[in-house]
C-alpha cells in the first residue's frame, strides 16, 4: 500500500520510495528514508498529508504520498 | 591569534538560525541578494574577546543536493570555501535528522563547530543529549545551549576561535552519512518521556482540527489586518501632519502669495513625494511583525498546509496563500513575500497576480466613487463585491498563466511544522527592521523619483494665468495646459467609451505613481484643490453632476484591475531580474481593465 491511504493514527514502516533523484534526497532530509517508522497524524481525502516522523511534524503532498510504499505495523 | 575570523553559519531552516546570527551580530548586519537569485544573503560583524568575526548566515538547507536555490548556493560556498570556520546548528531535539548535514560538512573536510541549539525544548520534552560524547563521536567541538541562554554565542564563538587554529580538518570518506548519523544521535540522546514534541502536537490537535481550523485561520487574518489598520491608522495620521506642517513651514518661508517653482518643487514634489511614501510606513512595519510573528510562532507552515488544496486548483500552491494576502496591504511587501515559493514558475504566477488583491491604497479611490454613486444600502455590498471581484481575477489568471506561458509540473507541497515556541521580541524587531528597511529604500527611491517626474508632468509647460484668478482655478488651469492635462486630453477617445473624460484620463495616469493620487488629482480638476479627500462633499457632487452611474462602476473596476503602481512595478523588475514580467504584468493588467470596465460601462448604461 502507499502512504497516501493510510488512515489517520497508524503507524507504517517505509518499504520503497519511487526513485526520483530530487524527491529522495529532500524526503530523506526529513527524514523519511527506506525502513523509517512513520505515523500518520491526519489523512482527508483530499489535501496534504500530515506525518509524525520521530518526533517530527511534516506535511506531504498527496502526490508524493502515493509515490512512498509503506507496510503497516503490527 | 588571529583577529579576523570568517564563519559560515549552516543550518537547516526552523533550526534557529536567523536568531542566533541576529543574537551575534545584533545591527551590524547587512541584507542583500546573492547574484542572479532573490535568495536573501545575510553579513554581520560579531565582536568578541577583541576578535572580530565576519559571520555569513548561509541560506537553511536540508541537505548538500544542488536542487533548489538555497541548495545550490550553499553547495557552491563549501565548493569555493573561504571561510575560516563553519558553524553547524543541529536542533537538539531532532539530532538524527540534522545530523546528516554535520556528516557531509565533515566529509568535505571543512572545519566545523556543531552547535546543539533549543537544548531547552529538548529537555522539556525528556531528551538529554551527551554533549561530550557527541564531541568524541564526531571529533569536532560541541557547543550545547539555546538562543535564550546569555553565553550560548559566547561559546559558540570561542569555540570557533579554537578551531580556526586548526587549519583544515582531516578529510574522512562517509558513504553511509544516514546510518551513521542515526546511530550517533541514538548514542548520544537519552528519552525519558516518551511522546516527543506532544506540546506541540496538543496544540496542532486544536489548530489543525478539520472543523477548527478553517474558522481559526480567517480568525488570525483578521487580528492581523486589525492589529495592522487599528495600531497603524493613528501612526499614518500623526505622519501625515507632521509632513504637512513641514510643508507649510517650509512653504512659508517663501511667503504666502509666492508661486515660485523651487518653492512647489520643494513643498508639492519632494515632500508631498516623501511624505506620500514614508507615511505608509507604519502599516507596513506592522504587516512585517505580524507575518515574523506568525512564522517564528511556527503558524505560517500551517496556514500554507490548510489552503494548499484550494490553491492548487489554480495552478498554486499553499505557498502562494500568504504573498497573496500580502496584497491586501500592499503589493510591493507582498511581491516579496513570494520568494517563498520554491517553484520558479508557481512563485512568477503568484507575483503576476498579486497586484489584482485590492491594495490599501485603492481604498480611497473606492470610497470616493462608492459613496458618491451607490445608495447607502448597497455601499458595503459594493464594497465587498469589489473585493471579491479581485480575488475571483486572482485566481482565474493565475490558473490561465500556469496553463500557458508558465506551464511546469505542480510542485508537491512538503514541509515541516515546526514546533510551537514564543517568538523573542528581538528577533521578531530584527526581522521587521531588516525587511522594512528593504521596502524603504526601493519603494522610496522609486516613489520620489516618480512623484517629482509627476509634478513636473503637472507643472510644465507653465500656463498664463489671468491675475485675480482664484488659487484653486489657478491650479486648475495649470494641470489642464500642463502635459499630463494634453496626455489626459489624447487618450480621452479611450477613457470615454468607459464613460470618462479627460480629467479621468489625467488622473489614471497620476494615479500610476501611487493609486490614491486618482482622488486628490480629481480634486485638482474640478478646481477643488489637492486637498480633497475621498470624504469630500463638494467632490462628491462634482462627480454625480459629470458621469453616470455606469461610468462610476466602471471606473472601480478599472482602478480595482489597472496597471499596478510605479513601486509595485520596480519590484517586479527586481525580484524577477527581468523586464519581461513586469512589462507583461502592467500591459496585461491595463488591457484586462480596459476590457471590463468598457463592458461594465456598455452594459450599465444600457440597463440603468
Amino acid at each position: 500500500m502507499t502512504l497516501s491511504t493510510v488512515d489517520q493514527g497508524n503507524r507504517v514502516v517505509v518499504r520503497h520510495i519511487q526513485p526520483s533523484r530530487m524527491l529522495t534526497a529532500r524526503l530523506a532530509a526529513m527524514g523519511i528514508t527506506e525502513g523509517s517508522l512513520v505515523t500518520v497524524v491526519s489523512n482527508k481525502r483530499h489535501g496534504p498529508i500530515l506525518l509524525d516522523v520521530e518526533g517530527t511534524r511534516i506535511a506531504i503532498g498527496r502526490g508524493i504520498a502515493e509515490k512512498i510504499v509503506v507496510e503497516p505495523l503490527s | 591569534m588571529k583577529k579576523h575570523i570568517s564563519v559560515a553559519l549552516i543550518g537547516q531552516p526552523n533550526v534557529g538560525k536567523s536568531t542566533l546570527f541576529t543574537l551575534m551580530t545584533g545591527v551590524r548586519q547587512h541584507i542583500g541578494n546573492y547574484p542572479g537569485v532573490t535568495v536573501e544573503r545575510k553579513e554581520g560583524i560579531a565582536l568578541h574577546n577583541g576578535i572580530e568575526f565576519r559571520i555569513e548566515d548561509l541560506p537553511g538547507i536540508y541537505a548538500l543536493d544542488a536542487t533548489s536555490p538555497e541548495e545550490i548556493i550553499v553547495h557552491n560556498a563549501l565548493t569555493n570555501w573561504n571561510h575560516d570556520v563553519a558553524v553547524n546548528l543541529v536542533d537538539a531535539s531532532a539530532l538524527a535528522r540534522h545530523l546528516t548535514l554535520t556528516l557531509q560538512l565533515k566529509d568535505r573536510g571543512i572545519p566545523i563547530v556543531v552547535a546543539v541549539t533549543k537544548n531547552d525544548i529538548a529537555l522539556e520534552e525528556g531528551i538529554a543529549i551527551d554533549h561530550t560524547k557527541l564531541a568524541d563521536l564526531l571529533g569536532v567541538p560541541v557547543v550545547i545551549g539555546s538562543a535564550k541562554d546569555e553565553g550560548f554565542t559566547h561559546a559558540i564563538l570561542d569555540a570557533v576561535v579554537k578551531q580556526s587554529a586548526n587549519s583544515l580538518g582531516n578529510k574522512r570518506h562517509l558513504t553511509k552519512e544516514q546510518r551513521a548519523a542515526a546511530a550517533i544521535a541514538a548514542a548520544v540522546s537519552s528519552t525519558t518521556l516518551i511522546g516527543i514534541g506532544e506540546r506541540s502536537a496538543r496544540i496542532d490537535r486544536v489548530v489543525m482540527h478539520p472543523i477548527i481550523q478553517m474558522p481559526l485561520f480567517f480568525l488570525v487574518l483578521y487580528l492581523l489586518f486589525q492589529m495592522v489598520f487599528t495600531l497603524g491608522d493613528p501612526l499614518t495620521g500623526l505622519l501625515e501632519g507632521i509632513f504637512g506642517w513641514l510643508g507649510d513651514t517650509i512653504g512659508g518661508l517663501w511667503g504666502e502669495q509666492s508661486n515660485s517653482l523651487f518653492k512647489s518643487f520643494i513643498v508639492d514634489g519632494i515632500i508631498g513625494g516623501v511624505g506620500g511614501v514614508l507615511s505608509f510606513t507604519p502599516n507596513i512595519f506592522l504587516l512585517f511583525f505580524g507575518i515574523a510573528f506568525l512564522e517564528g510562532s511556527g503558524y505560517l507552515a500551517r496556514m500554507a498546509v490548510i489552503m494548499d488544496r484550494y490553491l492548487t486548483r489554480f495552478g498554486l500552491g499553499g505557498r502562494s496563500f500568504l504573498p497573496m494576502f500580502l496584497g491586501f496591504g500592499c503589493s510591493v511587501p507582498a511581491i516579496m513575500g513570494a520568494r517563498i515559493i520554491e517553484n520558479k514558475w508557481e512563485r512568477i504566477a503568484t507575483m503576476m497576480v498579486i497586484p489584482f488583491m485590492s491594495c490599501s491604497a485603492r481604498l480611497p479611490v473606492y470610497v470616493l466613487l462608492i459613496s458618491a454613486f451607490i445608495p447607502e444600502q448597497y455601499q458595503g455590498l459594493a464594497m465587498f463585491s469589489i473585493y471579491l471581484w479581485g480575488i475571483l481575477m486572482a485566481l482565474a489568471v493565475a490558473m490561465l498563466l500556469r496553463k500557458t506561458v508558465l506551464k511546469s509540473e505542480r510542485t508537491e507541497l512538503l514541509i515541516e511544522l515546526p514546533r510551537y515556541a514564543l517568538p523573542t521580541l528581538s528577533s521578531l524587531a530584527m526581522q521587521t527592521w531588516n525587511r522594512g528597511k528593504h521596502f524603504l529604500v526601493k519603494a522610496g527611491t522609486v516613489i520620489l523619483a516618480a512623484s517629482t517626474l509627476l509634478w513636473g508632468a503637472a507643472t510644465f509647460p507653465r500656463a498664463d494665468i489671468p491675475g485675480g484668478t482664484p488659487d484653486e482655478e489657478a491650479v486648475r488651469i495649470q494641470v489642464e495646459q500642463s502635459v499630463m492635462g494634453h496626455i489626459g486630453k489624447a487618450i480621452e477617445p479611450a477613457v470615454a467609451l468607459m464613460g470618462g473624460d479627460w480629467r479621468v484620463g489625467s488622473a489614471l495616469i497620476a494615479g500610476l505613481a501611487a493609486k490614491e493620487i486618482f482622488v486628490s488629482q480629481m480634486g485638482i480638476l474640478f478646481s477643488l484643490g489637492g486637498e480633497a479627500t475621498e470624504e469630500d462633499e463638494g467632490l462628491r457632487d462634482k462627480l454625480r453632476e459629470t458621469y453616470s452611474p455606469a461610468a462610476a462602476i466602471a471606473l472601480l473596476l478599472f482602478s480595482l484591475l489597472s496597471a499596478p503602481c510605479i513601486a509595485t512595478f520596480a519590484i517586479m523588475r527586481a525580484e524577477t531580474m527581468s523586464w519581461k514580467w513586469p512589462i507583461i504584468q502592467f500591459v496585461g493588467m491595463t488591457l484586462i481593465a480596459y476590457l471590463t470596465a468598457v463592458l461594465a460601462y456598455t452594459v450599465g448604461s444600457a440597463v440603468i
